[in-house]
């Protein structure tokens, strides 16, 4: 080493050939310097393109975060039916499908079973090293029933005079936020979980919840099941809320001491995560019953 | 012996080479007085992407950058040549110190 330059002699590197060093640093600079980093590479070999021999960056040198920011995102509906030739195959994936945007369009006379997947959730910016995000879903719930232009929540009497919460997957209990009926969320564990873009399998949607919309009058139903008769047939809404944790955290606390076993430290805010919601109203358009629509139609 | 300019571009040279004499020859006798040939041309391609926080918190951050190198010529790799006598340089920030590196530097 010499000075802040370092030096390695690669010798020859064949064709094709890679390779990666990692160098560690620290700083203690306060808040608003900019640290400039650059690197070179070159060879005596003639022919060589200079265009990529160097790169650089700056690294901005900013306080700790001290509070979570506003938290944004877009909620779907993962929905599947036990009517669907899909959900009788052999696949136990092909049978779910996620709304392109907060309207689907169902038939009456059957069991709808839903639930919410989060699309483009948003944090704002990245953290700055070596914070990170800690998110995870806590559950999600039905708020409100909107059928026949009128809201309910869903734990009123249905149109066949049951009431309370119908029976699904439990979330984990600690949440706050939420209003109505509250389910688990599949697969809200991490950050990564819910930005992966997972779709629910068959056998997880069922103790999700479970809708059935018909005209009049209310047919016998299973008992997990929220039924409503609509008269006219006309489109009903349901407002979905999902609830996450958020608290930022000191993703590689061994760094100083070069130990990358020790897990993240909680920062902001302390004790507990502070809680968020998303909040999204779905149309569901009600059209007529599967069994009488012709083929073809 | 042919040498090929630092500057040249192409992938391939193109050879070519023709044979003649006063002597009359038949015409049936003329097709194989041209010749052609195309030589690849292999040459070094030296890389190095840098990578690292974009931004980091004041106070004492121990944080790492990563240097990913190799040769490679891109838009045709097979025509990769061994690069020689390679050599990779880092310059830190004034304000940092050096903590170590997973390969020793020579200096």
């Amino acid at each position: 080493m010499s000075g802040q330059l370092l030096e390695w002699n690669l010798g020859t590197l064949a064709p094709r050939s890679a390779g990666r060093i990692t160098i560690v640093v620290q700083t203690n600079v306060p808040a608003g310097a900019t640290l400039d980093f650059s690197t070179v590479i070159s060879t005596r070999t003639v022919g060589d393109d200079p265009a990529d021999n160097r790169d650089g960056l700056q690294t901005l040198v900013v306080q700790p975060p001290t509070a979570i920011p506003a938290l944004n995102g877009d909620l779907r509906l993962a929905v599947r039916s036990e009517l669907d030739p899909n959900s009788r195959d052999s696949n136990p994936r092909n049978g779910v499908y996620v709304s392109g945007g907060t309207a689907i369009t169902w038939p009456t006379g059957e069991v709808l079973d839903l639930t919410p997947r989060i699309a483009d959730l948003d944090l704002g910016s990245a953290l700055p090293w070596p914070y990170e995000y800690r998110v995870n879903v806590v559950g999600w719930s039905i708020e409100r029933v909107i059928v026949n232009g009128q809201p309910r929540a869903p734990y009123d009497p249905d149109s066949r005079n049951r009431a309370g919460c119908r029976s699904g997957r439990t979330s984990d209990g600690t949440a706050k936020l939420l209003q109505g009926c509250v389910y688990g969320y599949v697969q809200g564990a991490s950050r990564e979980q819910i930005e992966n873009g997972y779709v629910p399998s068959e056998a997880e949607l069922r103790d999700q919840a479970h809708f059935y919309w018909t005209q009049p009058p209310a047919p016998p139903m299973r008992n997990d099941v929220y039924l409503y008769t609509v008269s006219p047939l006309r489109a009903v809404q349901l407002r979905v809320q999902v609830e996450i944790a958020v608290q930022i955290v000191n993703a590689y606390p061994g760094a100083p001491i070069d130990d990358p076993s020790l897990p993240p430290i909680p920062i902001v805010p302390l004790p507990d995560p502070e809680h968020r919601l998303l909040s999204q109203q779905f149309d569901i358009n009600l059209l007529v019953p599967r069994s009488v629509i012709g083929p073809g139609q | 012996m042919i040498n090929v300019g630092t500057g040249y571009r192409l992938d391939q040279l193109q050879v070519t080479a023709r044979i003649s004499t006063s002597t009359p020859e038949r015409s049936q006798d003329l097709g194989d007085n041209n010749a052609s040939a195309s030589i690849d041309v292999l040459r070094p391609n030296v890389y190095v992407d840098a990578t690292g926080p974009s931004r980091i918190v004041a106070q004492g951050s121990v944080f790492w950058y990563v240097l990913d190198y190799g040769n490679l010529y891109r838009s045709r790799p097979a025509l990769t040549r061994a690069a020689e006598q390679v050599i990779l340089r880092a310059t830190l920030p004034d304000e940092v110190r050096y903590a170590g590196a997973d390969r020793a530097p020579g200096r």
